[in-house]
């Protein structure tokens, strides 16, 4: 398995997407954001998509330097159309408008419809705790085969749909990122124990009749697919479906069901973000010394076992990506594979990119 | 077990809180509001409550007759104080002004401080879905030790800190309300469970050690145990994300307080800190299209066969509108432990045993 450094496999994705038609600027921002979610070690949202975005760029449904458009504007209140382009791209103004709103009005919402995949949802939090904001994000995802079941369902309904919750950096403290996805796991981490022949966690999966199973093959079988639990039962559950009417009921966007696929496939995401402006609330120094005081008292419960203390949300991407930028990133064959036969679709080399790669042409 | 209709009983809750003092307005919120969270099927919200708040109110914990004071109103943003007022009138007060705000501004952040038990958080969702709003209500609970313990850590740190989110009704649909503790179970449920003697589900408890445990004692019974997060061993990290935010969402935003020891008082205080978000969806999108995509979003997630067909698929709302139409027709079964708190909190303000059993139509 090849590792390879970041600032190398940023140049690599940014050279592929440059030639699968985007600017410079474009391919770069696609390119930083999927290396970072590497970085932080979710590489279910890292560069393992680029085949998907370049196949999906070379059938037409993901539009190459597509921008926001503002559907609404009612000053607190903002929706925007993705215009089906690169949700690395649009995400960002979205979250750069709903920053000056948030500055402006002290708080803002963005609906954000019909943005092509949107990659890790962290990085929108991150993006509003840098500018000093709090937020909040609840996404849902079409054109993608459902792959989660309602509690006490026994098939697919709906995909993953993250909820995202982010405090800005305090003078002790780095920003807490909370997020994640209402499954009980990632269907990434199904796609690894079924690549190296190992059981998914108990509880995570259920067949195509709605028992309850470990094996990762029945997430792949045709034409009926087995599902991924809801996490925390009921609860997960109703995470999931808020998720998936909030951001697509709320924006103008369509909730996962049979009648909202795509031709030419794309993977689309909704999101409706909340960002506060949290000194408009309370002082800096309030903000900052509470919320330190707040995490030092959680992670000082003992840990049950030594060798795991308590954390917080964020901590373990913060330790994923400080090892990964020292050690570079680790990219497996098939991904690579595919990321370079993405890169021969749009008219490069295998050579020319393991080389940009700093790997063995 | 007494089981008392619910007028019946809403006029004993209305009587004590009369009689401790409380205006009439003031005593019909609390009375409703609590008759309303055990007609859900929330007994651990509902009118067993009432004598721990009466009891918090001769200590000076629980400020009879207070109300929701602005402390910063920019707009969008209002930041309320609760000045230890009963939960049921400085929840109401709140989400009133935020609803108003959200009809102005497509959109209000709210956050309440100092409120004494707001008691069920999916009755606000409730108020701002009967004015057509959008809402999500982030709380966390400070006077009362911690209960629940972060995720790898062995013991309690904080509270059941609930999230709740909220969608108005269509014309299909009833209102959508999610309404949760991020503990894998309520404290409730623990004290159900050590009072009749019987164990609890794997999963939901530790001992002190941090252990796995189905002993309800561990939270009775120092050194205490405590709550586990929800999510279980697969995903107890995200319940605990949920749980931590909730804690700094509602405690530091709104200039009140976090768990932690210096900020305990003592068992019998609950005093919550709540942040709402209340959205006008009508600023945001067309009110047709909008209720069109809930109702085929929850046609289309209840149509997933059920796994048991005693069971169903349901959406967040659901349990609680059965509940609530089977109690509202055959009374509101209350045990007798807390029918016996209530009469004696009933005694504490001065009202005869006999005048409650009259009131209550229990012999």
């Amino acid at each position: 398995m090849p590792t390879i450094d970041h600032a190398r496999l940023t140049n690599a994705i940014a050279a592929i997407v440059g030639a699968g038609g985007s600017e410079a600027a474009e391919a770069r921002t696609v390119a930083d954001n999927l290396v970072g979610a590497n970085l932080a070690g979710h590489d279910s949202h890292g560069v393992g998509m680029i085949p998907a975005y370049i196949a999906n760029r070379l059938t037409g449904g993901l539009v190459a330097n597509a921008h926001v458009s503002v559907e609404v504007d009612n000053g607190a209140v903002v929706v925007l159309d993705g215009n089906s382009g690169y949700g690395q791209v649009v995400g960002q103004e979205a979250m750069d408008i709903g920053i000056e709103c948030a500055r402006d009005f002290g708080a803002a919402i963005i609906g954000l419809r019909n943005a092509h995949h949107i990659g890790r949802i962290g990085q929108w939090g991150e993006q509003c705790a840098a500018a000093g904001l709090v937020s909040m994000h609840h996404v849902n995802v079409m054109g993608h085969k459902a792959i989660v079941a309602p509690f006490r369902g026994t098939d697919a309904r709906y995909v993953t749909n993250p909820y995202c919750a982010t405090l800005p950096a305090t003078d002790n403290n780095p920003p807490t990122v909370l997020d994640f996805a209402t499954s009980m796991v990632a269907m990434g981490k199904i796609r690894v124990a079924r690549n190296k022949g190992e059981l998914a966690p108990e509880g995570a999966l259920m067949d195509s009749k709605g028992q309850p199973s470990r094996d990762p093959n029945i997430m792949y079988e045709e034409p009926i697919a087995g599902a991924l639990q809801p996490f925390g039962a009921h609860k997960g559950y109703g995470l999931a479906l808020m998720n998936e009417i909030l951001a697509s009921a709320m924006t103008g966007g369509l909730g996962c069901r049979p009648e909202t696929k795509y031709d030419p496939p794309k993977i689309i995401n909704n999101m409706l973000s909340i960002i506060i402006d949290p000194m408009k609330l309370v002082s800096r120094q309030f903000f900052n010394s509470e919320v330190d005081a707040t995490i030092a008292h959680v992670k000082s419960s003992p840990a049950a076992d030594p060798a795991k203390p308590v954390l917080v949300p964020g901590d373990p991407e913060r330790t994923s990506r400080s090892t990964r930028i020292s050690q570079g990133v680790p990219v497996d064959d098939e991904t690579w594979r595919e990321i370079t036969a993405a890169g021969v679709s749009v008219g490069l080399t295998d050579p020319e990119l393991n080389k940009i790669a700093g790997l063995a042409a | 077990m007494p089981t008392i209709a619910s007028d019946k009983l809403e006029d004993v809750c209305r009587q004590i809180a009369l009689a401790r003092g409380s205006d009439a307005a003031e005593a019909e919120l609390v009375a409703t509001n609590l008759v309303a969270a055990n007609l859900t099927g929330h007994d651990s919200h509902g009118v067993g409550m009432l004598p721990r708040y009466i009891k918090a109110s001769f200590t000076g914990e629980l400020a009879i007759n207070s109300h929701a004071e602005v402390v910063t109103d920019q707009g969008v943003i209002l930041q309320i104080d609760g000045r230890a007022g009963y939960g049921q009138v400085i929840g109401h007060e709140a989400m009133e002004m935020g609803i108003e705000r959200a009809r102005m501004f497509g959109l209000c952040v709210l956050t309440i401080r100092n409120s004494f038990h707001l008691c069920r958080i999916g009755a606000w969702g409730e108020q701002c879905a009967d004015a057509g709003m959008v809402s999500m209500h982030h709380v966390n609970v400070v006077g009362h030790p911690g209960m629940v313990a972060p995720f790898r850590g062995s013991d309690a740190r904080y509270a059941t800190n609930p999230y709740c989110a909220v969608l108005p009704a269509t014309a299909n649909n009833p209102r959508t309300v999610l309404d949760f503790a991020t503990s894998e179970v309520a404290a409730g449920k623990v004290r159900v469970a050590k009072n009749k003697g019987v164990q609890m589900a794997p999963g939901a408890l530790i001992d002190s050690t941090g252990e796995q445990t189905t002993d309800p004692w561990v939270l009775y019974n120092e050194p205490k145990g405590a709550i586990g997060p929800f999510g279980g061993v697969q995903a107890g990290h995200k319940g605990y994300g949920m749980a931590v935010m909730n804690e700094m969402l509602a405690g530091v935003l709104s200039g009140g307080q976090t768990c932690r020891p210096e900020t305990d008082r003592d068992e019998d205080v609950i005093l919550n800190g709540m942040l709402s978000v209340i959205i006008d969806p009508s600023k945001m999108v067309d009110l047709q299209a909008f209720e069109a995509e809930i109702d085929a979003t929850i046609a289309h997630v209840k149509a997933s066969p059920a796994a048991n067909p005693d069971e169903p698929v349901l959406v967040p709302g659901d349990p609680e509108r059965l509940t609530r139409a089977e109690r509202g027709a055959q009374g509101v079964p209350v045990d007798d432990e807390t029918w016996r708190e209530m009469l004696e909190a009933g005694v504490s303000v001065g009202i005869a045993e006999e005048d409650l059993r009259a009131i209550a139509g229990v012999n």
